[in-house]
């Protein structure tokens, strides 16, 4: 059975104000912001390292915190992991005593030293000390810790942010290993949206302290508040190119080579991507690759056409303007957004109702996405 | 050259003796104080700091003088511990040994001080979320780092108290094989018509003693260190 992890929590700190509610139960629920949006301070107080004014936090129907009934457990006995972003091995234990160290035995045993030990790859690592692994060896030293302490859920605080591009790519994968083998919550805490897209099944927004939005990934990061929040344009007065993200399902690949994917616009093609057939995936497509087109394309190279409407226009910048294409065929189909000069707007007469015919360039499935450098 | 007369031996013995017993006996309050100011913050904490650093500062002499106050037979804390435990303090070597443990206390306390401070506490807060309580967390991660610091600390007093002269005078006396340690034996060589010889071999003992410590401390550091983290240095 798995488990479920409830929380809310107030606490106030100096001008900063944290107040979050929320739900996690088995499987990946991102936790996204900018920095300073009290995102690692919120993992904190679940853990136990950090004391709420208020609130409470429950953990399977036992109670770890209530403020209202005085009760606030020790981190030890929260039986809750914890990754940090700065490994925090032991420095003066091998890394196979570090693995070892936890000696909670109140709950069965997740898994077991050498599965842990197979499932990181690292075997080869056990007698080495902190101080001779690289940054990735550390953290997936670190992750194999927090797993070998059995505990109800998992807790990661932006594990893959203090490494290099080299190193994030390296242990992407041992994370979504991770994910599916085990069937705890995990919380996942970071400020890169590539990284959230790979790796959550839902997500959280968070900016000072508050939630901004929760849902899906694909309605959630879909959205240009939350985009420019986290790719940190509202800041710098820029404008990010939003990005659509759908859910989709790769299906056969035809004798040309060609992969069809189901998604909610209907079947897509692509050439290039990994995965096979029947996979539950997530799409990126980002506002640059459409071509938007006022009469039903004919005698084109490209293949991928949705029929829609024109939705809402925003201005991004003085040049350009992002247009949001709602597919005709189903009011509640998810759009997509689409960035073109606002000189192409003009000449199309776009108008928030007329028929549009959206053309992709390019669909990228996230799991084929680099991650890119944070910004 | 080096083949010790009796008196000498006396001297030798006496003098590791006081001293270890002072340091050894020193250890559990350093650690306290040391913790404290690493890791409290309270008012009064300068004041605390200001107190541990007393014998540093002040005239070694002025020190013993105020042991002997306090500690003496009809001192308010020599008193009660002649009531209650028969222990008296004046002329004894634990008297001296008392005195080795004050004059070195600041040194051990700065040493801890500083390997406590640079323990990281998130390797703490892991520990904790790893289901350690604090009782293990100080057994398996804050002494094994905090070692180096204990090792260096440890020494350092030590080696104060081998020196130690002024407040020892002052509190214990300067009785042969009761308080009479090596410097007190040296000035007491030195201070008798003839006894410039005994006085140079005193003098080359308390070097070499001196030397063996500091290497002592030197290796045993080095060792710790190299265990600590598997570096090589």
């Amino acid at each position: 059975m798995s488990s479920v992890l409830s929380i809310a929590v107030q606490k106030q700190e100096g001008p900063f104000a944290l107040d979050v509610e929320l739900e996690a139960s088995a499987g990946v629920t991102g936790i996204i912001g900018p920095s300073g949006a009290g995102k690692s301070m919120l993992l904190s107080t679940i853990a136990g390292l950090a004391d709420p004014d208020k609130g409470t936090i429950r953990l399977d129907g036992q109670v770890l915190f209530d403020t209202a009934r005085n009760i606030n457990l020790s981190p030890e006995h929260r039986e809750l992991g914890m990754v940090f972003q700065d490994a925090r091995l032991f420095p003066h234990m091998t890394v196979k005593s570090n693995l070892t160290f936890s000696r909670r035995q109140s709950r069965a045993a997740l898994s077991t030293l050498d599965e842990i030990v197979d499932l990181l790859d690292i075997g080869s690592l056990l007698s080495r000390r902190p101080h001779h692994l690289s940054g990735g060896e550390k953290q997936r030293v670190a992750i194999g810790r927090a797993l070998l302490s059995s505990p109800a859920a998992l807790l990661m605080d932006e594990p893959l942010a203090s490494l290099d591009l080299a190193r994030r790519r390296e242990i992407m994968p041992f994370l979504e290993r991770l994910r599916h083998r085990f069937d705890l919550p995990i919380l996942y805490v970071s400020h890169n949206l590539d990284e959230t897209l790979r790796l959550a099944d839902s997500v959280i927004v968070m900016d000072q302290g508050q939630v901004l939005a929760r849902g899906s990934v694909e309605e959630t990061l879909s959205r240009i508040d939350v985009q420019s929040l986290v790719l940190g344009g509202a800041k710098n007065n820029e404008h990010p190119e939003p990005v659509t993200i759908a859910a989709a399902t790769i299906g056969k690949r035809s004798d040309d080579g060609l992969f069809s994917i189901e998604t909610p616009w209907g079947a897509l093609t692509a050439p290039n991507i990994t995965g096979r057939y029947g996979d539950q995936v997530r799409l990126r497509i980002r506002a640059r690759d459409l071509v938007l087109s006022t009469t039903e394309p004919a005698g084109l190279s490209i293949r991928n056409v949705i029929a829609g409407e024109v939705g809402t226009m925003t201005e991004a910048g003085a040049a350009q303007i992002d247009v949001l294409v709602r597919p005709s065929y189903d009011p509640n189909a998810q759009p997509v957004w689409a960035r073109i000069t606002k000189r192409a707007a003009t000449e199309l007469d776009l108008q928030p109702g007329r028929p549009i015919w959206a053309l992709l360039k390019a669909v990228v499935l996230t799991s084929d996405i680099e991650l890119e450098a944070l910004r | 050259m080096l083949e010790l007369t009796n008196a000498e031996w006396i001297a030798l013995s006496l003098s590791l003796k006081v001293a270890l017993t002072g340091v050894v006996a020193s250890l559990p309050f350093g650690f306290v104080v040391a913790w404290v100011l690493a890791r409290k913050n309270f008012p009064g904490k300068i004041l605390l700091d200001g107190l541990v650093h007393l014998p540093l500062v002040v005239p070694p002499v002025a020190t013993g003088y105020l042991l002997l106050v306090l500690l003496g037979i009809n001192g308010p804390v020599g008193a009660w511990l002649n009531d209650q435990f028969g222990l008296r303090l004046v002329f004894t070597w634990q008297g001296a040994a008392i005195v080795a443990a004050v004059m070195g206390f600041p040194l051990l306390v700065r040493a801890l001080r500083l390997s406590i401070e640079a323990i990281d506490t998130g390797l703490i807060q892991a520990a904790r979320t790893l289901g350690a309580s604090p009782s293990r967390v100080f057994v398996t991660i804050t002494l094994p780092l905090v070692s180096p610091g204990l090792i260096a600390g440890s020494l350092l007093a030590f080696s104060r108290a081998l020196g130690e002269f002024g407040a020892t005078i002052a509190f214990v006396g300067n009785i042969p094989g009761e308080t009479q340690t090596l410097p007190l034996a040296l000035y007491s060589a030195l201070q008798s018509p003839g006894g410039e010889e005994m006085g140079y071999r005193l003098v080359a003992l308390s070097i070499i003693l001196a030397v063996m410590t500091l290497a002592a401390s030197e290796l045993l550091g080095r060792t710790v260190r190299k265990r600590l983290t598997g570096e090589a240095l």
